[in-house]
């Protein structure tokens, strides 16, 4: 189950709060980059039944979706590609890529660039940095947000193009034995519980079951 | 005729600023290695991207001055050392080549045209290969639906090479159905956004181009295309910010391909593609073999390079300009700087104002005072006309003119409609007596001339006119200036300045305070002038009858609604002395009227008309401007109408009066002339009275016409 409206991200004086809606006996998993840029509302989330499996399976639809973007990636030309993030489907992008990937500025102009973030602002700060022919992958949830540019210099000029690649989804149990890569199995899931504070900065979330979970900005 | 060695002299068309065009010499240098001299017969305008470039809008600035253009076809002249593909006399069309007549180019901008493709079907070819960039970009496959945003030349292009391809059907989404007849002979369907977006919602294409270059032309494209679908964007956008729908080309799965032919030299250096002559190529392909036409995208005949200003600024208007090309085949190139290419002499001759007149026809003069007296000589002057009576309620004034004109002095009115060598009537009298006089005279047999204006009111001037009708008489207002020879010469050259936009008439005198007793002269005494029941107005109806008539008589356009300031400065009797009157003609014109019977020391009169290709001054000095090279003018150049003889206008009016009469057909200025102004009059007075706008035509209507 995707669920576009099981999670609900909203802010306020004290910090991001996530309010999830799922049917008993689920959880629901969403990717870092979702929260730390976006704004309040829906936030696309994958959505298991909670059991033991709950978090690979959930890795798995990332990293099915992740795999998309990798082989979109793979007929560009040989060059360093961009992939900014710091959520789990950015992790998962760099990941086959290897030295390829970069998480911010190269040398030179990227041939593509992976937005996760959905931000309007990176996509077309992402735009005007990419060479000429290049390719952006919009992977990230944009919420509503469209992006205002001059479409003639920051796209069309340059002949560049931009895909569009479907939110992670559940396609199935993943195939025994399917692990996360090693290094980004690491980054667990941050669990987060109702009412209680969170550290930001997450690779992804894990929200347990009700009531609004809540992350609050660090006190000094 | 080249001149091997020093370059050729041609023409080109230059935009020495924004919005500004001309057609200026330019050279030809000699080639260089590499590099082939082509005779340009035809260049192809690309019509948004010129409009945009002409106008500054975002994107599209250019440095000036600037050469627009860059499509051509023509002819080899010359080849430099190293071209061994094209030979001298080989049609070949060029990429990139601004609008001229001739061009030294590098080789590899030049390309040999196929056998049995046109002139201007070659011209396309930049166009042609921006577009089949787009359908290279699309990869439409065969078979595969597809939609083209836009339906201006590059959308219809797209939309062709692809079909040529073996790709379809096709829809067209366009903004409006302004351009659905152009569309509509190919495309499978049209759909127009103004519509209603639901129906481009529901378009589902899995191949969307637009070929627009508006800003809102990406978000329809989108809109169109089917999940997973490729949109390619191939217009180039004239707006500083345009909505990229990030989201739903996320959320549909789209692809987004932005598509300049800028690009397409990178791909060279990358070895992905052939650059821009390889697009050509495929192009030039299908011209050859058929699969392209493009003869129906030139609906209308080939521009005239000297018409360019006209052109252009018809181009920022006229947005279902699809294809036009400019015919560069009456500018052959020289070894010799030709500043006077294409002009021809203009011609103001005209002829003799009398010739073919018939008759002759008597008058009887009835009202022998201030004006009558000009009328008098111009009835003697005309070689048709005659007067044999005269009457006037002061008998003094019938027996001076009588004598002076050989006619005999009628002691009453019913005297003189009583004689058999009376055919026709000219009433000089003060103007509420035109209506019932000029009834009389009619029911008496007598033909009618009446000076102007035709009555002291619309409805005597409506119920004098409906009268003589009637009775089968001829009937004919006083307007003398349309003879005068300056107006008989702008009437020969008004098609110069192309659909009117404007008038402005300045009327000012410094009529002394003694003209509101005696008039100029003096003959007569008498205070009619200044009272509205008797004179129906002042200034406006004495004297701008004469320009409202003029116009009309010039530009064939009704006015549609006036409004109008009148104001009496001097104090003294009941009409205006100052008035100033502003109309909207039919055509959606405006004009405006200033007059003034009492500016201090001015004698000043302007008429000038304008319109989208020139203007034209009639007063003071005649002079006329135009853009079109259609006109037996020079294009672009003042140039002043001399005519080449004098005559009495008012001895022509009178002569073809007679003329009409003797041949039993309406005389040029008849009862309904006379009506027409005279419902402006009233308009003006009405307007000037309530503070409201008025319409001639509604009081016309009222008053039973």
């Amino acid at each position: 189950v995707t669920a576009d409206t099981a999670v609900t991200l909203h802010r306020d004086h004290a910090g991001v709060f996530l309010e999830a809606r799922l049917p008993p006996g689920h959880v629901a998993f969403v990717d870092g980059d979702a929260v730390d840029q976006s704004p309040a509302g829906p936030v696309e989330a994958i959505v298991v039944t909670n059991d033991a499996d709950a978090v690979r399976r959930a890795a798995h639809a990332f990293a099915t979706a992740a795999r998309h973007v990798v082989e979109l990636l793979s007929v560009q030309p040989d060059r360093p590609v961009e992939v900014a993030g710091n959520g789990l489907l950015a992790h998962l992008i760099r990941a086959p890529l290897g030295g390829r990937a970069t998480i911010g500025l190269g040398e030179g102009p990227p041939v593509a660039v992976v937005d996760t973030s959905g931000s309007p602002a990176r996509i077309a700060d992402a735009l005007r940095r990419l060479d000429e022919l290049g390719t952006l992958i919009l992977a990230g949830q944009a919420r509503g947000r469209d992006l205002t540019l001059n479409l003639y210099t920051d796209l069309h000029r340059r002949s560049l193009t931009i895909t569009g690649v479907p939110a992670p989804v559940l396609n199935g149990p993943p195939p025994d034995g399917w692990r996360l890569p090693v290094h980004v199995a690491l980054a667990e899931p941050r669990r987060v519980v109702a009412r209680t504070n969170v550290l930001p900065g997450a690779v992804w979330y894990l929200l347990e079951p009700e009531g609004t979970i809540g992350r609050q900005q660090p006190t000094t | 005729v080249a001149v091997a060695g020093k370059g050729l002299i041609g023409h080109g068309i230059v935009w020495p600023a924004l919005g500004q065009a001309r057609l200026e010499p330019m050279d030809a240098p000699p080639p260089r290695p590499g590099d082939i001299v082509v005779d340009i017969t035809t260049s192809v305008v690309s019509p948004g991207t010129e409009r945009a470039w002409f106008l500054g809008l975002p994107n599209a600035r250019v440095d000036f001055p600037f050469r627009p253009g860059y499509a051509a076809s023509g002819v080899a002249l010359e080849v430099g050392d190293g071209v061994e593909d094209i030979c001298p006399g080989d049609a070949v069309t060029l990429l990139g080549v601004p609008h001229q007549s001739v061009a030294t180019v590098p080789s590899e901008r030049v390309r040999r045209v196929p056998l049995g493709v046109g002139a201007r079907q070659a011209a396309m070819l930049q166009l042609g290969a921006i577009a089949r960039y787009g359908v290279r970009r699309a990869s439409i496959g065969a078979g595969q639906p597809f939609a083209v945003v836009g339906a201006g030349l590059v959308g219809t292009l797209t939309r062709r090479l692809a079909a040529a391809d073996g790709a379809g059907p096709c829809t067209v989404i366009a903004r409006s159905h302004t351009k659905e007849a152009v569309a509509g002979t190919d495309a499978d369907r049209f759909l127009a956004v103004a519509d209603g977006m639901d129906t481009v919602n529901a378009v589902g294409a899995p191949v969307v181009v637009d070929a627009t270059g508006h800003a809102d032309g990406l978000v329809t494209a989108v809109a169109a295309a089917a999940p997973g679908g490729r949109v390619v964007l191939l217009g180039s956008q004239r707006a500083e910010s345009s909505i990229l729908p990030i989201e739903t080309i996320r959320k549909k799965r789209l692809q987004v391909v932005g598509t300049h032919v800028c690009a397409l030299e990178r791909e060279l250096a990358l070895g992905l593609s052939n650059g821009i002559t390889g697009e050509a190529d495929v192009v030039l392909d299908a011209l050859a073999d058929g699969r392209l036409c493009v003869d129906d995208l030139f609906p209308e005949d080939d521009l005239d390079p000297r018409e360019a200003s006209r052109f252009y600024l018809r181009l920022v208007r006229d947005r279902t300009i699809v294809g036009v090309s400019f015919d560069w085949t009456g500018f052959p190139t020289s070894g010799e700087r030709r500043t006077t290419a294409g002009r021809r002499r203009r011609s103001t001759t005209i002829g003799d104002p009398f010739s073919g007149a018939a008759g002759p026809v008597r008058f009887g003069m009835i009202g022998c005072g201030e004006i009558a007296v000009l009328s008098a000589e111009a009835l003697s002057l005309s070689p048709n006309t005659s007067v044999t009576a005269c009457h006037d309620l002061v008998p003094r004034l019938a027996s001076d003119l009588a004598s002076q004109l050989g006619a005999e002095p009628s002691a009453t009115v019913d005297a003189l409609l009583e004689r058999s060598d009376v055919d026709a009537v000219l009433l000089s009298l003060p103007h509420h007596l035109h209506a019932p006089l000029a009834v009389q005279a009619a029911e008496a047999g007598k033909h009618v001339v009446v000076e102007k204006p035709p009555a002291n009111d619309l409805a005597a001037a409506v119920r004098m006119v409906r009268s003589v009708e009637r009775a089968g008489v001829t009937m004919s207002i006083c307007f003398p200036q349309r003879y005068e020879v300056a107006a008989v010469l702008a009437r020969q050259h008004i098609e110069a300045i192309g659909e009117p936009s404007g008038v402005e008439v300045r009327w000012f005198a410094d009529k002394p305070p003694s003209y509101r007793y005696n008039g100029f002269t003096g003959r007569s005494s008498s205070d009619w002038r200044m009272r509205r029941e008797r004179a129906g107005g002042g200034v406006l109806l004495m004297n701008l009858s004469h320009e409202f008539d003029l116009i009309r008589h010039l530009l064939g356009l009704e006015v549609d609604e006036v409004m109008a300031v009148t104001t009496n400065i001097e104090g003294s009797g009941e009409v205006e002395d100052h008035v100033t009157v502003g109309v909207r003609y039919q055509n959606g014109a405006i004009g405006w009227f200033a007059a003034t019977a009492a500016a201090r020391g001015l004698r000043e009169e302007s008429l000038r008309v304008w319109g989208r290709d020139g203007h034209l001054d009639l007063k003071p000095v005649p002079v006329v401007y135009t853009l079109r090279a259609d006109c037996e003018l020079p294009v672009e150049r003042k140039v002043r109408l001399r005519p080449r003889a004098v005559w009495p206008a008012r001895a022509v009016y009178f002569s073809r009066f007679a003329t009409a009469v003797a041949e039993g057909r309406p005389p040029d200025v008849t009862g309904s002339d006379g009506l027409a102004v005279q419902a402006l009059l009233s308009a003006a007075y009405q307007a000037a009275d309530t503070g409201c706008m008025a319409r001639p035509a509604n009081l016309l209507k009222e008053a039973g016409a």
